[in-house]
């Protein structure tokens, strides 16, 4: 009954928490808007808020629930972080591909977040707005080399014509799905405190009567 | 197989409800132990019964012990917050505030009077279901106008910020938002409840480090502060990972809206 060992079994659903970081105007909020189709979506305590959202998944028979936690990008906000990426399984950096101000930000957030949490945290650094290729002004050979020296994955994406946005979330949650299986086999293998006790990754027993036909995998959006 | 995880079980061991004081004030536990009151109609009544029976008559003698135990940080709160309202120009001011937009008078009385609401309310799902009617309201607020999309944190935060700093009783508030974040489930702490009492402790605590000579927000989350959450969070996660079955079903669907209807005597 207990989540332990063997999260792919059939049946399981893994919980993920995913905080979105990033200087104001990047286009995190536009991002996962795009992911999880909010709108009327009635789930939530009102359609006109899109700072927490939620996506079910289904990857290759694993069934993943998504809780996609958004921060304040302005930096007067930024001693507020570690309450919001305490606990999380993943972390999407943001930055405009316009503004190297932004991906100066990404930086500092990466750094912050290998020192807090160290390397249970999937991160994935994202340079958005690549439908302004012609005004970008942060190297894509510096952005992926700079993510490559830091365990992080690099990706492009554009919100405005949805470009890149499904990759990106199908990749963080295949890469915490091996993190958590990681952790799992070694809480098996008998060592206490394994970090997803203390991550909350949290693998839950489905309900057999959930349905298993409607939101296959990233069937939507 | 899960007893290695340490979850409590009604009635077992450890299973008696009740009050202890930790490091950070008094707070309720095993709560979370009891059966999922959002999946099981019984757990709904056990945990209503629990708060009629026990958190009520509590109530009083509580909150004036969790006043004097936190007196300084509340003060200090109140200062802040007094500071930050100098900045932010009359209440209910079109388009006025240091932290971003205000609402239309009429949306900041309705909020004033739920915070009232929160304070007075006992039971905790009441709390958050009243906590999480101010966030709609403060996006209310937000969405006048043309722009009819759905918002971030980039405007939520500053708008709740900026409600919080006009609160009429920002020290109760602050209390309120400490006992949920002592209380809830922790699946419901990683939902959108959770989301959102997390949003509401970090406005609360913007506002109790502003620093008013410097006119600039905290650079950092105080030793202080980060102990404290360590040890809350160490103290919230504990007993994790025990549930299983139906209580951990859906965690993100938390019909709140219908526990609004269901509660309307505890006000």
């Amino acid at each position: 009954m207990a989540a332990a060992g063997g999260g792919a079994a059939a049946g399981r659903a893994y919980s993920f928490k995913v905080v979105l970081l990033g200087e104001g105007c990047v286009g995190k909020t536009s991002l996962v808007l795009r992911y999880c189709e909010n709108k009327f979506n009635d789930k939530h305590i009102t359609t006109l808020q899109a700072s927490f959202l939620t996506k079910k998944l289904n990857i290759g028979g694993k069934r993943v629930n998504l809780a996609i936690w958004d921060t304040a990008g302005q930096e007067r906000f930024h001693a507020l972080g570690p309450i919001y990426y305490r606990d999380s399984n993943g972390a999407i950096l943001v930055y405009d591909i316009t503004d190297e101000d932004s991906f100066q930000k990404v930086k500092n957030w990466v750094k912050e977040l290998r020192k807090m949490l160290g390397n249970e945290i999937c991160l994935c650094i994202v340079g958005n707005k690549i439908d302004l290729e012609k005004e970008r002004h942060v190297s894509t050979q510096e952005a992926e080399s700079y993510a490559e020296s830091v365990g992080a994955k690099h990706y492009h994406t554009s919100a405005k014509q949805n470009k890149g946005i499904e990759e990106l979330f199908l990749d963080l949650c295949k890469r915490m799905i091996e993190t958590a299986q990681v952790d799992e086999r070694a809480k098996g293998n008998g060592s206490s405190q394994p970090g997803a006790a203390r991550r909350g990754v949290q693998i839950i027993d489905d309900e057999p009567q959930a349905q298993s036909g409607g939101g296959g995998c990233c069937s939507s959006g | 197989m899960s007893t290695h995880e340490g979850g409590q079980e009604l009635g077992g061991d450890g299973g008696q409800p009740g009050w202890v004081c930790g490091e950070r004030g008094w707070a309720w536990v095993s709560l979370a132990a009891l059966p999922s009151p959002t999946s099981t109609p019984a757990g709904t009544a056990v945990e209503a019964a629990l708060c009629r029976a026990v958190l009520a008559p509590l109530k009083p003698a509580l909150w004036t012990r969790l006043r004097t135990l936190r007196a300084p940080e509340l003060r200090q709160l109140r200062r802040r917050q007094i500071a930050l309202r100098a900045g932010a120009g009359p209440p209910g001011a079109q388009g006025a505030g240091r932290e971003g937009r205000s609402p239309a008078p009429a949306l900041r009385s309705r909020i004033h009077a739920r915070l009232a609401h929160l304070h007075a309310a006992c039971a905790p799902r009441r709390k958050v279901s009243l906590l999480l009617a101010v966030c709609s309201d403060v996006y209310a607020g937000l969405a006048r106008g043309e722009n009819q999309e759905p918002l971030g944190a980039d405007a939520f935060l500053p708008a709740l910020t900026e409600e919080l700093i006009w609160s009429p009783d920002i020290g109760e508030t602050q209390l309120d938002v400490e006992f949920l974040m002592e209380l809830l489930d922790p699946d419901q702490l990683r939902g959108e409840a959770g989301y959102y009492l997390t949003t509401w402790f970090g406005a609360l605590y913007h506002i109790a480090h502003y620093q008013p000579d410097a006119g600039r927000a905290p650079q950092g989350l105080s030793s202080e502060a980060r102990a404290s959450l360590r040890q809350w969070h160490r103290r919230r996660t504990l007993h994790r990972q025990s549930h299983a079955g139906p209580q951990a079903e859906l965690p993100f669907e938390e019909p709140w809206a219908a526990m609004t209807l269901q509660e309307t005597s505890d006000d």
